[in-house]
């Protein structure tokens, strides 16, 4: 079930709608959109495809059961009528916010995460975190790499860095929280999993 | 009487051919053992980390070519060869080695890199694509090897470029694919040659039995020696193919020598003489190193390049006069210069400090059998042309501040530790003043008082309590008198020996008040100053004395960039680590040490620390650093220790750290302050890094004018006013007397919001 939540956690990170790669039937999947943009004169052009790439519940097949909900955690009612937040419009995934040579690699480490390879996943994400050293969706993906490898620490302390790099970003605090919610249950520390859930959701709530 | 003579002869022949026979089979099971494991001592090798080329890096082409020519990468017309380039203008060719990482294999590429507005544009492959990242090869910076020095990169045969093969053959052993280990035909035929010439032209000696000689025996020149050599030789032939024999001689035969290493082995004599691998070498090199084994330091290119050219001119001529290369190429190879790389200028005492610290590293860990003899392939985070920097930067600071304050030439040491602030990673470490050679690594193992630059760590105690201390509140810099339990009395001065009144917060710092420390220190109390350095990733919390206020605690310059790689890095800290990664002689990772991140301090109190920290580069003790470059957003502290016998500076943008030290081996008064000695070299050092500003009011900080001296509002109509920050609820809420507000009491704030105040 860990593994499953944080699998999707992990899509909603990268991913806005993400057409899948092809990949091994039982594999886990890191779902994944289309490449970065790349206009004919080379550059990459941050975030001009993020507005229709980013509907949560389309990310992967995985998140249907849960509808609008894809944390996957105790059911709660919605209230009503949510308190009306500012919309967001920064950065929402990866590739809102990552350069090329990043995201390469962050493809990279996709990869070999599906293959298993948590280590070689992990190397690569801090190799992109060389170059870009202040983008907290890495950090995300480091601790949820960490999360996997069953270092809760550690991906405690990463998804804490992402938090402070998020500067109010609640697509990089709701995950952020979320990889805390699922560090501290699986330390079985069930009130600090709880904290973190409700923070989770209130980022959650901010999130358009 | 003749017959009793002719038994014990036979009985005497007898025993001597069972006792050759005795003695071949033992002979013979040494030599088995030997060769069939042949595993060689292979020292680990330590590699730089890789040049990452991708859209968007600030590299200029100049730096790029730079680390090629480092690299051993050559200039060409055509780039077709890996380990060529050719510049044109604004795009670099680039034909790149292929490495096996450890994270994966990089493939030889064959690539255009186009620069523009101060970076890299992008990189094309051959058909067009764009590549988005990819690395160099790796600089290898050293190896570890045994005490007895041998140090060889091994090379398999299918590797080795078929001339080099062809000429060694030619040159040493014409029939070594016919003869059985010894060549009487060979023999006959140098014996014939070298009376011809008057002199020693051709060696008797077959590939085989250099190999015996190389691995077995010492170089005496007996008949004794030479029989058993003969035997084993032909023992060896019976047992191994021509291919075994090859391969091992390859990566055997003795090619140099460099210090205490010696170089073994053709793979390292390419590297160690021209700074590339093996099957990039150009036919008058490959002739250069097959004319060196026959004698080494006879033919030493470096010191005897005279007698080297001609050797390798003769060996030229024997290429070309047995078809291996034609004769315009062997007068175009006789024409070049000996291209050998000036000594040291890739070696494995060229980095000797950081080597030396990932020995220490990898000796925690790994049996000392292991490290020099395992091939393990150790992968570290040093960066070659930070080191460049800093070496550069000491180099010049020392001689310049010995010329400016008429100190006797030679008499200043120094030593550095540059830092990545984010990742926690060394990436260079000067040991010295002469960076090149081994010897005291002051970097780690000069430990001495930090003066002031302990004092950060004090305001970073109080700036932690934000209901008691915010940037501005006034301390008295006023007497300190202190009873100490064994009887003696504690009373610190200021530098100046004057008193300064009450003073806020950060001028204290930024001018490093040595009273109003104390003061803030006991009243924050000693035990919370000595956690800062716990909390900041030092390994031993100092005792909580009043002196350690000041500085009464002796760190190496490692362990000073370790604290103040943590302040840089904004409240999580990294322990400080050289090595990536550890890999087996077969490519498989052993050991890979991950980022690592640890609470540190609270981020906000960091923050403003550094706000203040800044304060010191702007108007405090270490503005003379403007000399050298923009100090708008760095930060950094001045230290300097009793009589002046230590000068520290450490300090950070937000991507780099670095910490220097100077100083007097003998402990002697070195007559510098912090700032006019070791700031001096800090300040070159990061100029020419181009380090990227701090955020000096982030972190949830709030920014508001305040008047300084008076810890309290200001706004247009006041003078002396800075905009300071704060955390949350804890800015001042008075006005001070020059602000308009005070007399008026009239909200001025949307006014100020629109005019940006």
């Amino acid at each position: 079930m860990k593994y499953f939540v944080t699998s999707l956690l992990l899509g909603l990170l990268l991913s806005g709608c993400g057409s899948l790669r092809q990949q091994g039937q039982n594999e886990p999947v890191w779902p994944y959109p289309e490449p970065p943009v790349v206009e004919d004169d080379g550059r990459y052009h941050r975030g001009s495809r993020s507005r229709e790439q980013t509907a949560p519940d389309t990310a992967t097949s995985d998140t249907k059961p849960f509808g609008t909900r894809p944390w996957g955690g105790p059911a709660q009612p919605l209230p009503e009528e949510p308190e009306a937040v500012p919309s967001f419009s920064g950065p929402k995934n990866l590739r809102d916010d990552a350069g090329p040579a990043a995201i390469a690699l962050a493809d990279q480490a996709a990869a070999l995460r599906n293959q298993g390879d948590l280590q070689g996943a992990a190397a690569q994400l801090e190799r992109a975190l060389r170059i870009e050293p202040r983008n907290a969706f890495l950090w995300l993906l480091l601790g949820q790499i960490h999360l996997e490898q069953a270092d809760t620490d550690q991906a405690r302390q990463m998804a804490h860095r992402a938090r402070s790099l998020a500067s109010g970003n609640p697509y990089v605090l709701g995950p952020a929280w979320r990889i805390a919610e699922a560090a501290w249950r699986a330390e079985g520390d069930a009130a600090q999993a709880e904290d973190a859930a409700r923070s989770a959701e209130q980022a959650e709530l901010s999130q358009t | 009487m003749r017959q009793r003579l002719l038994v014990a002869g036979l009985v005497f022949v007898c025993l001597a051919a069972s006792a050759l026979a005795l003695y071949t089979f033992r002979l013979d099971a040494e030599l088995r053992a030997r060769f069939d494991g042949v595993r060689w001592a292979l020292p680990a090798q330590i590699y730089a980390a890789p040049l990452d080329i991708y859209a968007g890096r600030r590299l200029s082409p100049n730096d790029v070519v730079h680390e090629l020519r480092r690299l051993g990468y050559r200039a060409r017309d055509t780039v077709e060869r890996p380990g060529t380039y050719a510049l044109r203008g604004d795009s670099l060719e680039l034909a790149s080695r292929g490495f096996q990482f450890w994270d994966g294999t990089e493939p030889a590429r064959q690539v255009s890199i186009g620069f523009g507005d101060g970076g890299i544009r992008g990189i094309t492959g051959p058909a067009g694509n764009q590549v988005p990242i990819m690395r160099l090869d790796p600089m290898l910076i050293g190896s570890i090897f045994p005490k007895h020095g041998e140090d060889r990169v091994l090379v398999r045969l299918e590797d080795v470029p078929p001339l080099l093969l062809d000429t060694l053959i030619a040159v040493e052993d014409g029939d070594f694919y016919s003869h059985y280990g010894i060549d009487w035909s060979g023999i006959a035929r140098a014996a014939w040659a070298n009376l011809q010439a008057g002199g020693v032209v051709q060696g008797g000696s077959t590939i085989t039995q250099q190999l015996i000689k190389n691995f077995f025996l010492s170089s005496e020149r007996t008949w004794i020696r030479k029989a058993k050599e003969a035997l084993m030789a032909v023992l060896l032939e019976i047992h191994y193919s021509k291919e075994e024999i090859l391969e091992a001689y390859l990566n055997e035969v003795y090619l140099g020598q460099d210090g205490p290493r010696a170089v073994h082995g053709f793979g390292l004599a390419s590297v160690f003489y021209f700074g590339k691998p093996l099957g990039e070498l150009l036919p008058e090199e490959v002739a250069l190193l097959v004319g060196i084994v026959k004698g080494p330091s006879y033919y030493n290119p470096r010191r005897n390049p005279q007698r080297a050219l001609s050797r390798r001119n003769l060996v030229i001529e024997r290429m070309a006069g047995d078809g291996l290369i034609s004769e315009p190429e062997a007068s175009q190879a006789a024409d070049a210069s000996l291209g050998v790389r000036a000594r040291g200028d890739r070696g494995t005492s060229q980095y000797p400090a950081y080597v030396d610290l990932v020995r220490r590293q990898l000796q925690a860990q790994y049996r000392e059998e292991d490290l020099t003899s395992e091939g393990l392939r150790i992968f570290t985070a040093f960066d070659p042309r930070v080191q460049a920097a800093a070496e550069r930067a000491i180099r010049e600071g020392l001689d310049a501040i010995e010329q400016g304050r008429k100190i006797e030439a030679g008499t200043l040491e120094a030593a550095a530790v540059v830092t990545s602030v984010e990742t926690g990673e060394i990436l260079a470490l000067v040991g010295g003043r002469q960076a090149g050679y081994a010897g005291f690594n002051r970097s780690l193992d000069a430990k001495r008082p930090i003066g002031s630059l302990a004092k950060p760590l004090v305001y970073l105690a109080a700036l932690s309590k934000p209901d008691r201390y915010r940037l501005t509140t006034l301390l008295p810099d006023a007497p300190v008198r202190l009873e100490m339990p064994n009887g003696t009395v504690w009373m610190p001065e200021n530098y100046d020996r004057e008193l300064h009144g009450d003073v806020p917060i950060f001028e204290a710092l930024s001018k490093s008040y040595n009273l109003a420390t104390v003061q803030l220190a006991l009243g924050v109390g000693m035990q919370d100053v000595a956690r800062q350095y716990v909390l900041l990733g030092d390994d031993t919390k100092p005792a909580p004395l009043p002196s350690l206020a000041l500085g009464a605690v002796e760190r190496s310059p490692l362990e000073v960039a370790q604290l103040y790689n943590s302040i840089g890095a904004g409240g999580f800290v990294t322990p400080l680590q050289a090595i990536r990664d550890v890999q087996d002689r077969m490519g498989q990772p052993l050991e890979r040490y991950g980022r690592k991140l640890r609470g540190g301090p609270d981020a906000g109190a960091i923050a403003l620390l550094q706000w203040a920290m800044n304060r010191v580069m702007i108007d405090g003790t270490a503005r003379s650093a403007a000399r050298y470059l923009q100090p708008g957003a760095l930060a950094g502290k001045t230290g300097t220790t009793d009589e002046l016998r230590d000068s520290w500076f450490a300090g950070f943008g937000s991507d780099v750290q670095a910490t220097v030290w100077v100083g007097r081996d003998d402990n002697k008064p070195a007559g510098l302050t912090g700032a006019s000695g070791a700031l001096q070299l800090w300040a070159r050092l990061m100029a020419s890094l181009d380090p990227r500003p701090l955020d000096l009011y982030g972190a949830g900080a709030e920014p508001a004018w305040v008047v300084p001296a008076a810890d309290a509002l200001a706004d247009t109509a006041c003078m002396d006013r800075l905009l300071v920050p704060y955390l949350p609820g804890s800015a001042p809420v008075e006005w001070a007397p020059c602000a308009r507000q005070s007399e008026q009491g009239q909200d001025n704030s949307f006014w100020e919001r629109l005019f940006g105040s």
